[in-house]
């Protein structure tokens, strides 16, 4: 039974594949492309998951679509979106997605629509391992609904309450985000690290644009968005409301900017707080599911966990559309078998394609790259640790790439967490972005109780949680003491953790700063090649390639990085004016 | 403006969105819903984005790359560091300095007039302002060089408006290659194309476009007149000629259409017996074969390039002429996406017809060469390529566009002969470079061997030391890295000194998308051979050892072994699969012939069971290596091919498909995609084709 799984059309489109139960590939389509966030039909990705399964076309049993394009279609018409686009019912094409699965993929055989919300909580409840749970997805809107309450048992995932939009956690989230100059399905987590850095002085104001209501419900105050007009996110009376502008791009960052982030952040989280009590008491279930979009704030997450009566967290590491796909595959799956998906718990995100080292060797080989091959890992991450333990920061690309927005060891740029210099430092050689964001560290499973406020595995970086190290990790550590944990385990990313082992044995930290191998406006590398040129045309100190490092200080790239540079033409699938709702 | 529409109206946009998604629509109830949901009454006004139309329209304060900046109290333009990228795509110039005492005749253009392949060491600005300098009676002159390689109309008109701050006292406008891409941008109603197709043809259809591109045309010349001749700035427009003899069609821009009845198969019959008279050198025989192709298929350019070739093996070049042109045409029906820029017919009808009454004078290539060469078609002599002159072809343009610019600056007659002969010229590298830089774009758009061939040849007659820059094109050309990551071409850039093409930067194949130039690698090869430098086996060892199928499968669909040009159907949007709309599809592969290859081949046909045979062929071969049943499912296939069977080296396995003739047909919603697929039907499709060495 091969069941793929699709997600398109809005952003972070991806595709998946459950193999007789087994969730075998899954990537997003940006990853193939390089345009960031790319919405459009995964082909490359549905390219990748036919190899990486050694199935054929003829071997697809189903399709499964992660929303209802006609529901979709309904809530367009009522928000009158398709009114500024002239001549839209000529143009419209309610059957599209049908006809591109069609005459893109070559598919003929049967297509299953889920819906939206549906699909990002199967995406969860699925693969968290839990015999029952309950499910809560929030994003912007997806269908009809914005907001989700579902139970989870065995195999059978039922919505019994949602919210609609435009009433919208996500949306208003977003419009904090656009307000504050931060571009919107982007820059919502600039506003979570900005937080920390503020005051919760506007926790009034924000609370007079969102009205909490009986049970799940709540409802936006439309006085203050401009959203369903579809030109800006928020209306002028938010400006007054705040008593200030709102903030351009470019200007500097104020503290008014970063109270309004926190108060932001403050109201989220008592929403979240409230709407996950009421789901408490509604499934009387310990163990809560979370997806879609806002389920990637892991401060509120972990506030979610603190203070409702939860025990049990699981968070799908895709919480975004792109984990859509899975949820989709995942229902239908249960819907054509009766039974779940195989595996349990979800214990990696290793989906995406590898590389042999003999590849990466032809590729290097082609090259003028001075480099220098270990092919043992015991030599590889030794000299590795030890070129980190020099203050160099390291690209890092080993195995399959990471499914989701998080590097995990797979495609990350790695540096020392107890420099105090190295926030700066990478912001300034290849992030290039806001320097009040904090970047993660990596842990040995074994060692992250000793180092920071965790009882569990967090293999997803998908809480936070306070550091009670006796080391300073200044690279790491937010301002408010906070840090965004990833634990390593040896079992799912081997080369990882002996890498973090070999800088645990010369230094004793065995903590590692670990953010995205991408430059600011790209997605994250996925080849050698995408890797290669990342490190190129940024100053990184040092490329781990597979069973190869090349160091920087033996080469000289100047006029490579000048060609390289000139063939770069950065482009984004969405716009970050306004949430994409077509 | 904020709003939140009625929650009474969802009901209403559930049932309307119902009403639309259903494939039998009810346009009536689809009204009444329409008419309660009100979609109108609830929508905010829509706020119009200024047009770049409305920021650029006036003098201005950028002109193309050059950005106004004032100094010592006068006004300059200077390349603007912003658009850095931009600046290899113009004239190498970095300010454009204040009007002084001499006069100021400023250039439009394209690739054409940008002299692509010479530039900046030599190009047509430099040889009219050398002309024109040597000619006293006009005292100072000057030409400022606005040619832009790959211009769009859309891009001239703002530019000449925002030009016109220069203070002209001239304009040349050498344009028109590109005009036929403005087609593209438009909108149509596609049921009345389709209705014109079904009723009138593909003429019709022809005759339809030929209507947009004068309209296009005539606007065009409504730009030029309200930017200049209203403002007394006189315009000389010059009207570009194509390669006619020595640039031909692409098997891609051969495809066959959706044709009635069995015109589809009569004309493959007629290809096949042309093709085969063409090999016996029976050229009545070739003449009838190419009319049938024509009457079978009037929208295709190979069979008028075929009774061409019977008329100039006849001396009738004046119908040679003739079935050029309308070949040269065919790009109206889109076939390719890539298809290179050309001007029309129907451009230079338009042109020659408005362009008194919009006050413009211009100077046709076409009569310009007829007056030059008599009768000879225009080729090799004048063209590098579509439509980029060589040294011939820009000193005679330079010369009557000189004499126009005397005529036009003194308003005295000149006559062409009393001009003082230019002796600028390029140095041998130069033209070796332009040679070579010629023999790379045919082969990279699916030119003749023996064009590529020649332009190779001709580059190292020029300068022998060419050499190392082709062994370093075959170097990066063949690996599988990214050319702009390989070796060789750092060394290219280092160490080669190139003038043109940004240093060479331009010779680089893009990103995912590289061929593996085996009918240049061929032509380099021969070449060198003829020179005394025997690379066979260098070129062997390398392709062996970047691309010899072993214990990993290889996939046959990536472009390396699939493409052969960077023509591609015109529909952008394509399927993750290969499609095939040709009858034969080939795909290269390279083996070690030391172990049996196994292939694993998923496909499916328009073809169903009953028809001919899907056949592999290999290595033109006489025996199929495998005949497959057609089928309209995919259908998974595995054949081995034995070691014996396959070549050292270089390897092509082909798919022969069998054709069906199939009517114009719409499939989904009409729309400008789903018009072209029917319009241009595929007759195979392959969704996996890999192979591995077991």
């Amino acid at each position: 039974m091969n069941i793929i799984g699709i997600s398109a059309f809005f952003h972070d489109a991806a595709c998946c594949l459950i193999k007789d139960g087994v969730l075998t590939a899954a990537a997003e389509e940006e990853r193939f492309t390089r345009i960031k966030a790319d919405p459009s039909l995964p082909k490359q990705a549905f390219k990748f998951c036919l190899e990486q399964g050694g199935i054929t076309l003829a071997d697809v049993d189903c399709i499964a679509y992660y929303e209802d394009p006609q529901k979709k279609l309904a809530r367009q018409l009522w928000s009158g979106i398709l009114k500024n686009d002239e001549g839209w019912l000529q143009r419209i094409n309610p059957n599209m997605v049908d006809e591109q699965i069609r005459s893109k993929l070559g598919f003929n055989g049967a297509i299953k629509y889920y819906d939206h919300h549906l699909s990002h909580g199967a995406s969860s409840f699925y693969f968290s391992g839990f015999e029952n749970a309950a499910v809560l997805t929030v994003d912007g809107v997806g269908e009809w609904a914005t907001t989700t309450y579902a139970t989870g048992s065995g195999n059978k995932l039922e919505i019994f309450e949602q919210v609609e939009f435009p009433d919208s956690i996500g949306l208003l989230y977003s419009t904090i985000t656009s307000f504050l100059g931060f571009g919107v399905n982007d820059g919502e987590y600039k506003v979570m690290g900005l937080a920390p850095y503020g005051r919760p002085l506007y926790t009034n104001e924000i609370r007079k644009l969102i009205q909490e209501e009986d049970g799940g419900q709540f409802r936006l105050n439309m006085k203050y968005f401009d959203f369903i007009a579809g030109n800006r996110m928020y209306s002028d009376a938010l400006g007054e409301l705040f008593g200030l502008p709102p903030r351009e791009e470019d200007l500097e960052m104020e503290q008014v900017h970063k109270d309004i982030a926190r108060s932001m952040q403050k109201v989220l989280e008592e929403i979240l707080i409230a709407k996950a009590n009421y789901l408490y008491e509604r499934t009387g279930s310990e163990n809560l599911c979370m997806a879609g979009g806002v389920a990637l704030n892991c401060v509120a997450n972990g506030q979610v966990l603190r203070h409702t009566p939860f025990k049990n967290l699981f968070v799908q590491p895709a919480a975004n559309d792109a984990g859509g796909a899975i949820g989709a595959a995942a229902l239908a799956y249960v819907e054509l078998t009766g039974s779940r998906p195989k595996g349990g718990r979800l214990q990696h995100v290793y989906l995406g394609p590898g590389y042999s080292s003999k590849e990466t060797q032809q590729l290097l080989e082609a090259t003028s790259i001075r480099y220098t091959a270990f092919p043992q890992t015991g030599a590889l991450v030794e000299a590795t640790a030890a070129r980190i333990n020099e203050g160099k920061v390291i690209g890092w690309f080993q195995g399959r790439m990471e499914f989701g927005p998080r590097s995990l060891g797979a495609r990350s740029i790695l540096a020392d967490p107890r420099s105090p210099v190295m926030r700066d430092r990478i912001n300034a050689m290849v992030k290039k972005r806001e320097g009040f964001r904090p970047f993660a560290p990596a842990v040995l499973d074994k060692r992250a109780e000793s180092h920071f406020d965790l009882d569990h595995a967090s293999p997803f970086m998908l809480e936070t949680c306070q550091v009670i190290s006796e080391l300073d990790l200044p690279a790491i550590t937010h301002v408010d003491g906070s840090a965004r944990v990833q634990t390593v385990h040896r079992d799912t990313n081997e080369r990882f953790y002996e890498l973090l082992r070999a800088f645990d044995r010369l230094t004793g930290c065995p903590i590692l700063l670990n953010t995205s191998f991408n430059i600011k406006g790209e997605p994250i590398v996925c080849t050698p090649e995408d890797a290669l040129r990342c490190f190129i045309t940024t100053d990184i100190d040092c490329l781990i390639l597979g069973d190869y490092i090349i160091d920087r200080e033996e080469n000289n790239f100047d006029l490579l990085k000048l060609l390289l540079l000139h063939d770069v033409v950065r482009q984004s699938g969405i716009t970050h004016e306004v949430y994409t709702f077509v | 403006m904020s709003y939140r529409p009625s929650e009474k109206l969802k009901p209403l946009a559930n049932a309307l969105a119902g009403l639309l998604s259903n494939k039998n629509k009810d346009n009536i109830a689809i009204a009444n819903v329409l008419e309660q949901l009100a979609v109108d009454e609830v929508a905010a006004p829509a706020i119009a984005a200024p047009t770049e139309h409305d920021i650029e329209l006036s003098p201005g304060m950028n002109i193309g790359i050059w950005k106004q900046v004032e100094q010592d109290g006068k006004t300059l333009y200077s390349r603007d560091v912003k658009k850095q990228l931009e600046w290899g795509l113009w004239a190498n110039v970095h300010e454009i300095p204040p009007k002084s005492n001499k006069q100021r005749v400023l250039l439009f253009g394209e690739s054409a007039a940008r002299t692509v392949f010479y530039d900046p060491g030599y190009n047509l600005s430099m040889e009219m302002e050398h002309m024109l300098s040597a000619n006293v009676q006009l005292g100072e002159i000057e030409i400022v060089d606005l040619a832009r390689t790959s211009m769009l109309l859309r891009d001239l008109i703002p530019l000449m408006h925002s030009s016109v701050a220069l203070e002209p006292d001239a304009v040349i406008i050498f344009a028109g290659n590109n005009w036929v891409f403005q087609l593209h941008e438009q909108e149509y109603d596609y049921h009345q194309l389709l209705n014109i197709c079904k009723e009138k043809g593909l003429q019709g259809m022809k005759s339809f476009m030929e209507e947009e591109m004068k309209k296009i045309v005539l606007s065009a010349l409504g730009e030029i007149k309200q930017a200049f001749t209203d403002r007394q700035v006189p315009v000389l427009f010059i009207i570009p000629e194509f390669n006619l003899l020595d640039w031909k069609s692409n098997e891609l821009e051969r495809i066959l259409p959706a044709l009635p009845g069995n015109q589809g198969l009569e004309w493959l019959s007629a290809r096949e017996e042309a093709e085969k008279t063409l090999l016996e050198e029976d050229l009545e025989g070739l003449g009838a074969a190419a009319q049938k192709m024509i009457h079978a298929d009037p929208s295709n350019p190979y069979g008028l390039e075929l009774l061409a070739d019977y008329y100039i093996g006849t001396g009738n070049l004046e119908e040679a002429r003739r079935c050029l042109e309308i070949a040269r045409d065919a790009i109206l029906f889109n076939r390719s996406s890539k298809s290179m820029p050309r001007r029309l017919k129907v451009i230079r009808d338009t042109i020659l017809d408005a362009a008194v009454e919009h006050g413009i004078r211009t100077l046709d290539m076409e009569d310009i060469f007829k007056t030059g060469y008599g009768s000879l078609l225009p080729g090799r002599q004048l063209f590098l390529d579509n439509c980029h002159l060589t040294i011939d072809g820009v000193k005679l343009i330079a010369r009557y566009t000189s004499a126009s610019i005397v005529e036009i600056l003194t308003g005295e007659k000149c006559d062409v002969e009393t001009l003082v002969v230019s002796t600028l010229a390029p140095d041998d590298e130069i033209i070796a470079h332009a040679h070579f830089g010629a023999a790379i774009y045919n082969a990279h758009y699916g030119q003749s061997r023996e064009i590529i061939e020649y332009h190779c040849k001709r580059a190292y007659i020029f300068s022998p030391e060419i050499s190392n820059i082709m062994r370093k094109y075959i170097d990066f050309a063949t690996r599988m890295a990214s050319t702009l990551l390989c070796r060789s071409f750092e060394e290219l850039i280092v160490e080669e000194d190139l003038k043109q093409y940004m240093g060479g930067y331009t010779l680089r194949h893009p990103r995912n998308t590289k061929l593996m130039d085996i009918p240049l690698i061929d032509a380099i090869s021969n070449t060198l051979r003829a020179g005394g430098i025997d690379i066979d086996q260098e070129v062997n060892v390398l392709r062996l050892k970047e691309h010899a199928i072993q214990d990993r499968p290889v996939d046959l669909l990536a472009s390396y072994y699939c493409q052969r040009s960077y023509h591609n159907f015109f529909v952008k949007n394509k399927p993750f699969f290969f499609e095939a709309r040709q009858k034969e599809s080939s795909f290269y592969f390279v083996s070690n012939a030391e172990q049996d290859l196994t292939f694993d081949f998923v496909y499916r046909s328009v073809a169903t069971k009953g028809s001919s045979e899907v056949k592999v062929m290999l290595n033109d071969q006489e025996t199929p290596v495998a005949g497959l049943t057609p089928s309209r499912d995919w259908e998974p296939v595995r054949f081995v091919v034995e070691k014996e069977r396959l070549q050292k080296g270089l390897n092509e396995l082909k798919i022969i498909w069998p054709y069906i003739p199939l009517p114009l047909t719409v499939n989904g919603t009409l729309t400008a995609e789903s018009f072209l697929l029917a319009l241009f039907p595929v007759i195979g499709e392959i969704s996996q084709l890999t192979a591995i060495s077991k």
